[in-house]
């Protein structure tokens, strides 16, 4: 890309020769005019907007020198690898403004549009994201583009539209392991517990299993899947419920209490009521139905 | 399972078959794009004897147009045996006004002649059996009118005077005016509202004065301070019980001093132990385990489960949906009638459910069907169930059984809305089985089965029926009767079985 951009900025233009000779003598004005009359030859040539900056600052035109500063730095090929590089590590929020920079530049350049694509996507801004992969012809984009659409739909509730796409994306990718494990979330996020268990099962997704498994009224298959994962904060809610649901009220205490604290609804403190009195702790269960009662009523 | 075992939970399954064309009763609920709530409520009935022939009839309650005040006639069929049933609404007089959700039948008067509560929007009706193939339309001189959407009732003597009083059920304060919409814009699909877009309404209490007279002491006696979104009620011993859509139950419980006292967070009644609200909807209060107390089931919408809840000799329940698989087999029903009682007559009650998810719109938007096949949940000793499906997917709302043919065996009726009801003949393999007529209220205990006259029954219905027992091989049983109003206790001994015994109704102590 880099060297693509390069091939693009010949060096024999004699305005850029001039131009240079004219900075270096410290003729300022006539080192801009030169410049000027390279960069209408190359009107979005980085390297000249940034020598006009330099030539204008040096003659003290700082609202002139200003706006190409400003340009020479936004165009490629440094926008595009300042973006990148914040990709590389891991920072795709910093990575977003100088790929959104490129992309403007270069609209077209494959690249650029789908690292932007990308960083969309990793952001979760799928409405952003899908119409640069649309514009891709790659599987990569169209795996891409699948995924942002599929997303647009689930975290707007249409779970049955989600779904759909990953059908389709799963007859044109067959056997995809993303498509799968999301096509399996999909499916658990529209109670279609029935075609979810076993997407889940085979990615491990445990938690939503577990879930699955409880909402199903199957609490000994939920125990065993969530206790797999029950390290994990979402997890203490559904293992205590599951626990209490299957009988085995000593067991839902700790996860409940782990649950208690972000108890909404007062239902975690019911529980838990229920729990301590299955387990013959009259005191700790009026205690735990009080805050039920008074969560409950917010 | 190895085949043995398959073929022997074959050989024990409840069967039945369906009668077709017996009815030609359609349930009208007039489906609008205005999708106003009560059109998707429609659909109790009512199982009694209206004239004292020992053949229990049947009543629909029907809907009506609440755009234009449109009465669909409510229907009152007799029956003449062998599944032949006769359409007798004119001379009955039973035709009806306004939106009816279902009947409590009960002889409130004591005059031998089974009378009908029919809850309706906007106004109720009281009707008067007069023995003569008539009922008369008492509502404007009984007391009982009121603004509050009734969705259901039960009769019950709450106060032992010896005159049956009124439970009545409230639902929201829903009316065509306060009617907003609710759905998906962008793709312009409406549908009914959820429960949390309207107010709950308090239930109410009508105290029986006699003379065809009632008095509201819904304030007096603890009812009224507690509001819900009651769907349905069942009374026993354990008192009460009342299904609130998506808010707590409520379980009233008599204190001898003259009121309620609302138990259900203490008595463990008031929400699954998942601690969330459901959409409870249909309720059955009877012993399923045989340990003489009464449990109660509900239905729900799909992932709720049906609620089973179990109760010990100090009133506690717990919840036990799915230790007895009762939530594996149901969790993917959404249910609206239930009742419990014996299909097979093999010594333990089971459930039957009439289901449908409330929502006409669901597929569109879930996972979740609207139309389903109504189950039967087969009771293996008290501990556990297994799960059968009855008929096709449909719009099933209220249902009740009752022995139609006489033979024994307890008969299905389920409502569907928009269409024609379901008759289900149980033709389950013959045991030996006791009916026996008493007073509603009346408890009564033979070995360790216990069962309870009651009147009210899942949703929004009725079932004025004899009690009745599945025995088994026992030819000849002992019974333990409780009369109510603190009546006597007697027991009889050697009473042959496969009979309807007559019970004559105790008076009340002075």
């Amino acid at each position: 890309m880099l060297v693509a951009w390069l091939a693009q900025a010949p060096q024999s233009d004699p305005s850029m020769r001039l131009g240079r000779d004219a900075l270096a003598a410290g003729r300022f004005d006539e080192a801009i005019a030169h410049y000027t009359k390279a960069l209408n030859a190359q009107p979005t040539n980085p390297g000249i907007m940034l020598n006009l900056c330099i030539a204008n600052y040096s003659a003290a035109h700082y609202p002139q020198a200003l706006p190409w500063c400003q340009k020479a730095t936004a165009l490629p090929p440094s926008a595009l690898f300042l973006g990148l590089t914040h990709l590389k590590l891991g920072q795709p929020k910093l990575a977003l403004a100088p790929l959104q920079r490129f992309h403007a530049a270069q609209p077209t350049n494959p690249t650029g549009l789908l690292e932007l694509a990308d960083t969309y996507f990793v952001l979760g801004q799928h409405a952003q994201a899908l119409p640069l992969f649309l514009k891709l012809n790659t599987p990569e984009a169209q795996k891409g583009a699948a995924l942002s659409q599929a997303l647009i739909h689930r975290n707007a509730k249409r779970h049955k539209d989600s779904i759909a796409v990953y059908r389709a994306a799963l007859q044109a990718f067959p056997n995809d392991a993303r498509f799968e494990q999301e096509l399996g979330r999909s499916l658990y996020l529209d109670h279609n517990y029935d075609e979810a268990i076993p997407l889940l099962a085979r990615y491990h997704l445990d938690l939503e299993l577990g879930i699955s498994h409880l909402d199903t009224g199957d609490s000994n298959a939920a125990i065993a899947a969530l206790t797999r994962v029950q390290d994990r904060p979402e997890a203490q809610a559904p293992l205590g419920s599951a626990y209490l649901k299957s009988g085995q009220p000593e067991k839902a205490i700790p996860h409940l209490i782990a649950a208690a604290k972000d108890d909404t609804d007062g239902s975690i403190h019911l529980q838990l009521a229920r729990a301590y009195q299955r387990t013959g702790q009259p005191q700790a269960a009026a205690k735990a139905q009080a805050r039920y009662e008074a969560l409950s009523k917010k | 399972m190895t085949p043995l075992l398959i073929s022997l939970l074959l050989a024990q399954q409840i069967q039945f078959e369906a009668v077709p064309n017996a009815i030609d009763f359609k349930l009208e609920n007039f489906p609008s794009p205005a999708k106003f709530l009560p059109e998707t409520m429609a659909g109790g009935l009512a199982l009694f004897d209206y004239n004292n022939d020992g053949k229990i009839d049947i009543f629909f309650a029907n809907g009506a147009d609440l755009a234009t005040g449109k009465k669909a006639s409510n229907r009152l069929y007799r029956n003449d045996g062998k599944f032949r049933f006769t359409d007798v609404t004119e001379a009955a007089g039973l035709k009806g006004t306004g939106f009816a959700f279902g009947a409590a039948a009960a002889d409130f008067d004591g005059d031998g002649h089974v009378d009908l509560f029919i809850p309706a929007f906007p106004n109720s009706q009281l009707f008067r059996n007069l023995g003569n193939g008539r009922f008369e339309d008492i509502t404007s001189k009984s007391g009982l009118q009121s603004s509050k959407w009734p969705i259901a009732a039960a009769w019950l003597d709450y106060d032992q005077d010896g005159k049956l009083d009124l439970f009545i059920v409230n639902y929201l304060d829903w009316s065509p005016t306060n009617n907003p919409w609710c759905g998906d814009r962008a793709k312009d699909l409406r549908v009914y509202c959820h429960p949390s877009r309207f107010n709950p309404l308090a239930n109410s209490l009508y105290r029986n004065l006699g003379n065809g007279r009632f008095e509201d002491v819904s304030k007096q006696t603890g009812i009224a301070p507690h509001s819900g979104k009651g769907m349905s009620a069942a009374v026993g011993p354990q008192g009460i019980f009342v299904t609130n859509d998506t808010l707590p139950n409520a379980l009233f419980r008599y204190n001898k001093q003259g009121a309620f006292d609302q138990v259900a967070l203490a008595a463990g009644v008031s929400l699954p132990d998942s601690g969330k609200p459901i959409s409870a909807m249909g309720v059955d209060m009877r012993d399923l385990n045989n340990d003489s107390h009464d449990d109660i089931v509900i239905t729900a919408l799909a992932r709720e489960t049906f609620p089973y809840f179990q109760s010990d000799a100090k009133g506690q329940f717990t919840d036990v949906t799915d230790p007895t698989r009762l939530a594996a087999l149901s969790a993917r029903y959404s249910g609206w009638g239930i009742a419990i009682a014996d299909l097979d007559n093999d010594g333990w009650k089971d459930i039957v459910t009439c289901n449908s998810h409330v929502n006409d719109q669901i597929e569109a938007i879930s996972a979740d069907r609207y139309k389903l096949p109504n189950a039967i949940f087969r009771n293996l000793n008290g501990r556990t169930f297994t799960s059968q499906a009855l008929g096709d997917p449909r719009a099933h709302r209220g249902c009740a059984l009752a022995d139609l043919d006489n033979d024994g065996r307890l008969d299905l009726v389920v409502t569907v809305l928009g269409e024609k009801p379901e008759i289900w003949r149980n033709i389950s393999p013959q045991a030996n089985w006791l009916d026996i007529e008493a007073p509603l209220g009346t408890t009564v205990t033979i070995g360790n089965q216990t069962n309870t006259a009651t009147s009210s029954v899942g949703y929004s219905s009725s079932s004025l029926t004899p009690i009745h027992f599945g025995l088994g091989s026992q030819k000849v049983v002992s019974l333990l009767i409780t009369y109510p109003n603190n009546g006597p206790i007697e027991v009889r001994d050697t009473v042959q079985t496969n009979q309807r015994l007559k019970l004559a109704p105790i008076a009340p102590l002075k």
